[in-house]
């Protein structure tokens, strides 16, 4: 197969990961991680380009009616509240931050 | 710019104005921060393995920028001096960032702020009256 060296830049923290992850052996190296994953994600962004598109209602009105079924199945018939809800985004923002974008800047503690 | 909230409480048809906002989208121009778009997806998909459906709807969409870029430090900073709260000076740094003239959120956070900023902070129904949706 033929390969092509490539410079990345990636966040310390999921370098350190993946260092981890090779040390165990689930990965060859870290060449080996980053092929893995670029297939991945490929594939998945092949599957999303390759659906028609549809007019923006269409879209929403069936996303609306996926996302109805599955609140039905989980049995979620009492909706969560709007501060429920407003709490559980805030803590989901907190967390995104604080571990994939707070890592590439350089804030104070 | 749209916040998280108003994406997740117009899919998920908890408030009725986000409902109409997301309803006439398509008639705005508007700008997602890829860190909005990272909470939208995590969020759908943690409760309703919608995560990527997300994107084929963003997909139908004729007036959407993402905004991809990170901004920049000086920004954040700046926002953060203005007393948001780390998570949230990004979101407003990006705003700034990409020129976008409304932030629409339901996050009382964002609504109460309003000095040193770029841009107005309003929520759904203000922006379905001011922008006559």
């Amino acid at each position: 197969m033929l390969t092509k060296t490539v410079t990345v830049k990636v966040p310390e923290y999921l370098y350190e990961e993946s260092q981890r992850l090779t040390t165990l052996g689930l990965f060859r190296d870290f060449s080996d991680l980053i092929t893995a994953g670029l297939r991945r994600e490929i594939r998945e962004a092949q599957e999303l380009l390759a659906i028609e598109p549809d007019d923006w209602q269409t879209r929403l009105t069936s996303l609306r009616t996926q996302i109805r079924k599955k609140q039905t199945k989980n049995g979620k018939k009492k909706k969560e509240t709007e501060a429920d809800l407003l709490a559980a985004l805030r803590a989901t923002r907190k967390q995104i931050w604080a571990k994939e974008y707070r890592p590439r800047y350089r804030l104070g503690a | 710019m749209l916040d998280t909230n108003e994406f997740i409480f117009g899919l998920t048809e908890t408030k009725q104005s986000c409902v109409d906002l997301l309803d006439n989208f398509d008639s705005l121009t508007a700008i997602i921060p890829a860190m909005i778009l990272r909470e939208v997806r995590t969020n759908l998909e943690s409760r309703y393995q919608l995560g990527k459906e997300f994107f084929r709807l963003l997909a139908a969409g004729k007036n959407i920028t993402i905004l991809w870029a990170d901004p920049p430090l000086e920004l954040i900073e700046k926002h953060i001096a203005l007393g948001f709260a780390e998570e949230d000076a990004a979101i407003a740094a990006a705003a700034e960032w990409a020129g976008a003239e409304f932030v629409i959120s339901e996050n009382r956070h964002f609504l109460q702020k309003s000095r040193g900023l770029t841009f107005q902070t309003i929520n759904a129904e203000t922006a379905l009256k001011w922008l006559r949706l």
